[in-house]
């Protein structure tokens, strides 16, 4: 997707774009970090707010899901720091999640809610590298932290999550 | 298997168990409507969720993820690490009862409780699988559209600070101010509902001369920049004991005590990416109230006292410590 810049309607138009491309699958990953739909929605919105109002300074130096998932994933780490938002992490169980409109395998439900059972950090790292197919590099450059800092949250999720994946495997 | 074919099986197994989870079709005319006409135009009243979570909160399982390394540790006001001993001590939730409702119905009860009218509480009782009752509700709540509008309220209540200035290039976003029940005033149910479900939804209101203002949430954003805001939110509480009070301090945080004109205590969370500055000021005279589960709550023993968190990402301590200094 190109930069754009220029008359209101044409902000319009890419943020159009932007929604109808990416909202899906950035809702998903905020719900699978906030483990509830409204939140994630709410995160959502907030993440194309911002976007909107940032349009000028996208300079298309990373893909547009790259730079709204940076957004997204800082806006579902401040929902969770602020005061009234305080939590503790509930572990997740399979009624817990959303109503599903096909039928799932359970390796596939499992491996979910492996991953939305991650201490907070290793989810971080795991929904950006895995889900959202970010660089090492893009994710440290995310979350504040150092390269070496994501390869071992990765290395420490992937050893949790290896169950699951190497089921997944299975011819 | 490789890296590209495990990321392949693990977007797939995500979108295969999410798919309930779609896109909203009204986004784009959400956001454009925020942003353009700076209306509140929300799918959901976000500090309502955030309220009616809480409560969820209050009543969840610590569990072995949360136990293992969730944060770095615990601070009390003086800056001083809880040992480790002690912080398997402090209190753990039990099971959340909105826990043991499925989903669809506590969506509904979410739905319901969504619906409440400006100052009007919505609770929704539903039966739990273990035999037993779990409520949702509301808070009593105003939403003034206008720094000025949430100034003019707050006159109504002196016992809560606000800030005495706000920081260059910040403009006001939302707010929303959190009412409870003066202790000789009462929550008037207004209307009994049984769903055919069983669900019981009960309204109530508090007459105008017995609302109570207890706190609120105001945010602000600099322009040009979406990540950069200000937050500030307020409550106030009924104590017995401020040791017992402990700050979460994550791995990539460290705690800063400060010293504010006018605040009891006040300690700062400090990370690369975030801040946070929590304040506490001990008020002169009990302020009594009924607290917001409209069931009395008696606090024979407790003092009134006002806690303030500030967050941001780019404003420095010391300038949200001087918001509030002296106030």
């Amino acid at each position: 997707m190109s930069v754009v810049k220029g008359p209101d309607s044409e902000r319009e138009i890419t943020i159009r774009q932007m929604i109808d491309e990416n909202q899906t699958v950035l809702l998903r990953m905020c719900y699978l970090y906030l483990h509830d739909v409204q939140l994630a929605e709410d995160a959502v919105q907030e993440t194309f707010i911002k976007a909107y109002r940032a349009l000028d300074s996208f300079r298309g130096e990373a893909s547009a899901r790259t730079w709204l998932t940076r957004i997204a994933m800082r806006t579902c780490m401040d929902m969770q720091r602020g005061f009234w938002f305080r939590r503790v992490e509930r572990r997740v169980t399979p009624e817990m999640l959303p109503d599903r409109t096909q039928e799932v395998e359970d390796g596939e439900s499992a491996l979910t809610l492996a991953v939305m059972n991650l201490p907070k950090k290793e989810r971080e790292v795991t929904l950006l590298y895995y889900y959202q197919d970010m660089t090492v590099n893009e994710i440290a450059e995310t979350l504040g932290v150092t390269q070496p800092t994501v390869s071992y949250r990765l290395r420490c999720a992937k050893e949790k999550l290896r169950t699951e994946l190497e089921r997944r495997d299975d011819p | 298997m490789n890296e590209q074919q495990e990321k392949a099986k693990f977007r797939q197994a995500i979108d295969h168990t999410l798919t309930g989870l779609e896109g909203d079709p009204f986004l784009y005319q959400r956001v454009t409507a925020q942003t353009e006409k700076g209306a509140h135009v929300m799918k959901h009243r976000k500090w309502n969720m955030g309220l009616v979570i809480a409560l969820a909160v209050m009543a969840c399982i610590m569990t072995a993820a949360a136990a293992s390394g969730w944060f770095g540790g615990y601070v009390n006001w003086n800056g001083e690490i809880l040992p480790e001993e002690r912080a398997d001590m402090l209190p753990h939730p039990t099971a959340a009862p909105e826990m043991s409702v499925d989903m669809s119905s506590f969506r509904l009860a979410q739905e319901l409780v969504m619906s409440a009218q400006e100052m009007e509480i919505v609770q929704v009782t539903q039966k739990n699988v273990f035999g037993g009752e779990s409520t949702t509700s509301n808070r009593l709540e105003k939403h003034p559209d206008t720094y000025e509008a949430f100034l003019v309220l707050l006159a109504e209540a002196p016992y809560l600070p606000v800030p005495a200035f706000i920081p260059e290039g910040y403009e006001f976003s939302d707010c929303q101010l959190v009412y409870d029940c003066r202790r000789d005033g009462e929550y008037v149910l207004t209307s009994t509902e049984v769903l055919e479900d069983g669900s019981r939804v009960e309204r109530y209101r508090v007459a105008e001369e017995d609302a109570l203002l207890s706190g609120y949430s105001l945010s602000f954003r600099r322009n040009g920049d979406p990540e950069d805001y200000l937050a500030v939110y307020t409550r106030l509480y009924h104590q017995t004991d401020p040791a017992e009070h402990h700050i979460g301090v994550n791995e990539d945080q460290t705690a800063q005590v400060m010293a504010v004109a006018g605040m009891d205590n006040a300690i700062a969370i400090l990370s690369d990416t975030h801040r946070t500055l929590t304040m506490r000021r001990v008020l002169p005279q009990k302020v009594d109230y009924l607290y917001y589960d409209l069931e009395e709550v008696r606090y024979p023993d407790s003092y009134s006292e006002v806690q303030i968190d500030v967050m941001t990402r780019q404003v420095d301590a010391a300038t949200m410590a001087d918001m509030f200094s002296g106030q």
